[in-house]
């Protein structure tokens, strides 16, 4: 027999990330899906946002890795809730696995939920964890055609930062280049170029989260 | 490899619409998926056989089809269907402008045919 089906093989996922997206927006919680390749400095930008931005939100950070707990303890050094999920080896994480991360934040009086996914610009673009944004982080030692053969991800994503510009002098990236590809694809992605090494351009970064947890409360107001 | 959790939610659905049918044996089933979504056909092949194999399902066919990117030029409306990737970065066919494309087709992934018994 011939069933005629046309379903979202994804659907399950995006049920839960439905409701969790709801529940964040009621809350007025701004959340963001940090996807970069391992080491482009996901935890470093961290860091450095959490420490800067202590005295003006309230931060919490799920971290995504594969084995260690390395990351979450970094990130809580800077007085944040952070939780780990360990995947076991798995490459991305999904709806249900921050669901089940939340049980252990508390939401009361969050302004800004980080979720670190694990290191891999594939596989985490296609699962939505019921954020506002993914943000694509890249770095210049890595290829300056990353947003050409990763495109998904620089589509999807709303901004898209590029870390260790302090290392340019060094490397053959080419900034222009990295920019025109990844805005090909998505003609509205703010770039920003930072260095969270010698603390350089995360104003811009934190002028846009400035803006998007604004937006995010008023949007809970509706 | 998010290959295995998407073959894993493939199998899931399809158990669920056997059931629904009545049906107890997947005969065919059919995946179509955006070239922007970068599944690998060896992977998700690998992961169909692994979650199939010893289940009355084993042996059932895998049908994947990528579909191409679909692009329409910002400036003329152009809407076309490249072969290659990289018409994202390429000047648009028909007006020789080099604004990004919105892109309208090849994203998605979707079980969209099923035959059981």
């Amino acid at each position: 027999m011939e069933i005629p089906v046309v379903r979202n093989v994804l659907e399950a996922n995006d049920r839960i990330a439905a409701r969790l997206r709801a529940d964040f927006t009621r809350r007025g919680i701004l959340v963001l899906n940090i996807i970069s390749s391992p080491g482009s400095g996901k935890t470093s930008l961290l860091e450095r946002t959490l420490n800067d931005l202590a005295g003006e939100f309230r931060m919490a950070v799920i971290e995504g890795d594969l084995q260690t707990d390395n990351d979450a303890r970094r990130v809580a050094a800077s007085g944040a809730q952070a939780v780990q999920i360990n995947t076991e080896g798995g490459c991305h994480l999904n709806s249900s696995m921050i669901s089940e991360a939340l049980q252990a934040i508390n939401l009361e009086k969050l302004d800004i939920l980080f979720i670190e996914n694990v290191g891999n610009l594939v596989c985490p673009t296609e699962f939505d964890c019921g954020e506002d944004a993914k943000i694509a982080l890249l770095s210049v030692t890595e290829g300056d055609d990353k947003p050409q053969k990763y495109p998904y991800l620089f589509h999807k994503a709303k901004a898209m930062l590029l870390n260790k510009t302090d290392l340019l002098p060094y490397v053959d990236f080419d900034v222009e280049k990295a920019r025109a590809h990844a805005r090909a694809v998505n003609a509205d992605l703010a770039v920003m170029e930072v260095s969270c090494r010698t603390h350089t351009g995360l104003d811009a970064w934190y002028d846009w989260l400035r803006a998007a947890v604004k937006a995010k409360k008023e949007a809970s107001h509706d | 490899m998010h290959e295995l959790s998407l073959m894993a939610s493939v199998m899931d659905i399809a158990r669920e619409e056997l059931s629904r049918h009545g049906a107890s044996r997947l005969l065919l089933l059919r995946i179509r998926y955006g070239v922007l979504d970068q599944v690998q056909p060896e992977a998700m092949r690998m992961a169909f056989e692994a979650m199939t194999a010893g289940t009355p399902h084993e042996g059932a066919t895998l049908e994947l089809v990528e579909e191409p990117l679909g692009l329409r030029c910002s400036l003329c409306g152009h809407v076309f269907h490249p072969e290659d990737r990289n018409a994202l970065y390429a000047p648009c066919p028909a007006c020789g402008d080099t604004v990004p494309f919105s892109i309208t087709e090849g994203e998605g992934i979707f079980l969209d045919h099923l035959e059981a018994e």
